[in-house]
């Protein structure tokens, strides 16, 4: 059987950043993972996170071809919520400004059937943002839709305020056979 | 220690790389097709999980993805699921059911070019001591409809997963992809 989930790109923020994008990615895989673990510097306890993609090792596209349907959990409720027709879609979220100096939040991307050119490309984010100090965390799974037939090349991950310096973005790749 | 799935791509280290292998990948070609089979499953794994995209071809914009596990049917599986609607959350199960019902994904009606997404874990899948648990994330968001969803369903057979059969209430429209990965312990 052939070994087939592959670490490809980590970066590490060495500083504030609103956004950081992984480029020319190779169509040789199956799937993408993304990993992150980061935070926010928006004020608040928590943040939205926020992901573009570009095809054809194009710019990254910003017109509104983003959607997603969330549902969600915060410890008191859960609840479902949708963004239509956007410039980026809605994914995942990070503790923020408010929240304690050492937490960090965790999405893990998933990014499926990235370099087909026929269909419409669907992601999945599994989100975690705990804010330690402020009884405020949330569970979420995000379901996206980038409207483009082109294989992904690029992927921009981006949030409100800035990524705080140290947050870690992993890129693997998923190869079946 | 081995990594906990659902987080798997964050426990990986590059001594654990080799324990997650591809086995099969079956791409519907046009046409379409009833059934997506993965069969001969090798039983030297720990967990097997499926990955896919998929669209049905039945009317409406909304679709389950069914499986079935070593032929069997009857009323062998039960399933709870969370599902988001854009608007509102609901929870729903269904006891001693034909087969497992695992995502929510897009049909005939859904804007062309969208496909519904799924991540299923299959766990323990060779042991013969007890039931077998399954548990799905994916959807469909479609641009204003649409689902996010959590479900898992229970197989209440101690045998051996061998086979698997991914159908849906028609056909599987052309590109929809599943493939079958395993994880060693």
């Amino acid at each position: 059987m052939p070994t087939t989930y592959d670490p490809i790109a980590t970066q590490t923020l060495g500083s504030d950043s609103n956004f950081i994008t992984f480029n020319s990615i190779a169509n040789t895989y199956t799937d993408l993972i993304v990993v992150v673990n980061g935070k926010s510097t928006t004020s608040g306890p928590a943040s939205d996170c926020y992901v573009r993609l570009a095809t054809g090792g194009g710019a990254i596209d910003t017109g509104n071809n983003y959607s997603t349907t969330r549902v969600q959990g915060d410890g008191s409720a859960a609840y479902s919520a949708r963004t239509t027709s956007q410039s980026l879609a809605q994914a995942g979220g990070v503790p923020a400004g408010l929240a304690g100096a050492n937490d960090r939040g965790a999405n893990i991307y998933h990014f499926m059937n990235y370099a087909n050119t026929s269909t419409f490309k669907t992601f999945i984010t599994r989100g975690n943002s705990t804010a330690s100090n402020q009884s405020y965390g949330s569970a979420s799974l995000d379901v996206s839709l980038w409207r483009n037939t082109g294989a992904i090349t690029s992927i921009q991950f981006i949030t409100n305020g800035n990524y705080a310096s140290g947050s870690v973005f992993t890129l693997y790749g998923i190869k079946a056979a | 220690m081995a990594p906990i799935l659902g987080i798997w791509a964050s426990a990986q280290t590059a001594s654990t790389l080799s324990s997650y292998d591809s086995i099969a990948t079956v791409t519907v070609g046009a046409g379409g097709a009833s059934t997506v089979t993965f069969s001969s499953i090798p039983q030297t794994y720990t967990h097997l999980q499926i990955r896919g995209i998929a669209r049905g071809t039945v009317g409406g914009s909304d679709e389950n993805i069914y499986m079935q596990f070593n032929g069997v049917a009857g009323t062998s599986y039960s399933w709870h699921r969370l599902l988001g609607s854009g608007s509102s959350v609901s929870s729903g199960a269904n006891p001693s059911q034909p087969s497992g019902v695992i995502t929510v994904v897009s049909a005939s009606g859904s804007t062309a070019n969208v496909f519904g997404a799924t991540i299923v874990d299959i766990l323990d899948y060779a042991n013969t001591s007890k039931n077998k648990t399954v548990r799905g994330l994916g959807g469909s968001d479609q641009n204003g409809s649409g689902y996010a969803c959590f479900q898992s369903f229970a197989f209440n057979n101690t045998s051996a997963i061998t086979s698997i059969d991914i159908t849906s209430s028609a056909n599987w429209a052309q590109y929809t992809q599943f493939a079958l990965y395993g994880i060693k312990g």
